[in-house]
């Protein structure tokens, strides 16, 4: 199962915009063929977050569309999700994947090639490397990465790595081009007028590559 | 399974010791049961640090140690209870993960006490009883005796919290509190040891 890290990755986000909600936001990047969705809210209370989770894993359908939430392996546990998705800030890999077993899907931010190989060793299944390119959606206290050292990052850790920050669908194939496993986008579906058809756009590209 | 009157809340920022570290071993020394690392403000990898620290220091007095709404971090740094805010996830959901976790949790009004001993808790901290001057919150003190009839309603036990000091503490356990909960009377203090002896005498332990 976990050899199918790959493709089209959404993190939803109700702070950049207010037309879509986590849920539809689930439905519709099922709906566009997204491999994974990605729980973000650092401001609703937990129980709030523990009912949009379980809503979100029945929006996602039946089809094999992996559930993570951001920060939080108990909610993730809890609610069912697939996984969860560990910043630097956040709690450390190695220990999560000890108490969390092999079943839970982890994955890892880094921005350096050092700390991708330091989550592929404490246990890491994938890579969100980045940013890329610029992006408004997070702020960073550094450059973009660039495509050149995404490159060089797929190439040494065995990991999936998925490229992440600034992604459009008129950049996306580079970030393919440099060996990720997909592509992580936020703004790019979740501000789009029409979600669905902004997946299926990239996951066409993910297709031609 | 509640075996303290005391429980202590942290709170870094006010401490009168050099470090929290510092002040909870000194507390520990002094008798302290229980305590419940509460510092919103720090990263969840910071968290966790001090979460493994406090784990290290209580372990060698005994003393039970509580993380604030993350059962995550708890079950990780393998200590004995998560502490739920009011609008946390229900104590249920924390021993679906780890069915041997203590859950305490929050309560403003005698519905939501009860909903969370419904839910699974093994006690609830209720306040704010009186002023308090480290959470100059959003309410306006619930009082003495909504705290009774609180206590009146519920098997599990009542920890009475907001604004309890030495001096008022005894008319918490007049008005059927079962213990007192706070941070400034203990964090605020050089000698935490003392504090928490005058709490002795006035809830019979700690």
């Amino acid at each position: 199962m976990k050899s199918d890290l790959r493709g089209i990755y959404v993190v939803t986000d109700t702070t950049i915009q207010s037309e879509f909600t986590h849920i539809e936001l689930a439905r519709l990047s099922a709906q566009g063929g997204a491999s994974m969705v990605q729980f973000r809210d650092k401001e609703r209370s937990s129980e709030a977050k523990c009912s949009i989770i379980r809503s979100m894993k029945s929006a996602c359908g039946e089809d094999d569309i992996k559930l993570i939430v951001n920060d939080r392996v108990d909610l993730s546990i809890i609610c069912e999700a697939d996984g969860v998705h560990l910043g630097q800030d956040d709690l450390p890999v190695d220990r999560v994947r000890d108490w969390g077993g092999s079943s839970l899907l982890i994955g890892a931010t880094a921005s350096t090639l050092e700390e991708a190989r330091d989550a592929e060793r404490k246990g890491a299944d994938y890579i969100g490397f980045g940013h890329i390119f610029e992006t408004t959606t997070k702020q960073k206290g550094y450059e973009p990465r660039g495509v050149d050292l995404l490159s060089r990052v797929t190439e040494e850790v065995r990991i999936p790595v998925f490229g992440i920050g600034g992604i459009t669908k008129e950049n996306a194939a580079e970030v393919l081009e440099a060996g990720a496993a997909g592509i992580v986008v936020s703004s790019a579906v979740c501000t789009a007028d029409d979600p669905v058809q902004a997946v299926r756009d990239l996951v066409e590209i993910y297709h031609n590559q | 399974m509640i075996d303290f009157n005391y429980y202590l809340i942290t709170d870094r920022n006010t401490c009168a010791s050099a470090s929290l570290e510092a002040h909870i071993e000194k507390a520990c020394e002094g008798g302290l049961k229980a305590v419940q690392l509460r510092e919103k403000d720090l990263s969840d990898r910071d968290l966790m640090k001090l979460a493994d620290k406090l784990r290290e220091i209580t372990r060698q007095f005994g003393t039970r140690l509580f993380i604030n709404g993350r059962a995550d971090i708890a079950c990780l740094s393998e200590a004995d209870g998560v502490h739920l805010p009011e609008k946390g996830i229900t104590p249920k959901k924390v021993k679906s993960i780890d069915d041997s976790m203590l859950v305490g949790a929050s309560a403003h009004s005698l519905e939501s006490a009860k909903q969370a001993e419904q839910n699974g808790a093994d006690f609830v901290l209720f306040g704010p009883i009186f002023e308090s001057p480290s959470k100059p919150s959003d309410q306006s003190p619930q009082g003495l005796v909504a705290l009774q009839e609180i206590t009146e309603f519920m098997k599990i036990p009542v920890f009475a919290v907001g604004g309890v000091n030495t001096e008022n503490a005894a008319r918490c356990i007049e008005y059927k509190a079962d213990g007192v909960a706070g941070i400034s009377s203990v964090m605020g203090t050089e000698n935490p040891a003392d504090e928490l002896q005058s709490y002795k005498k006035i809830l019979g332990r700690l």
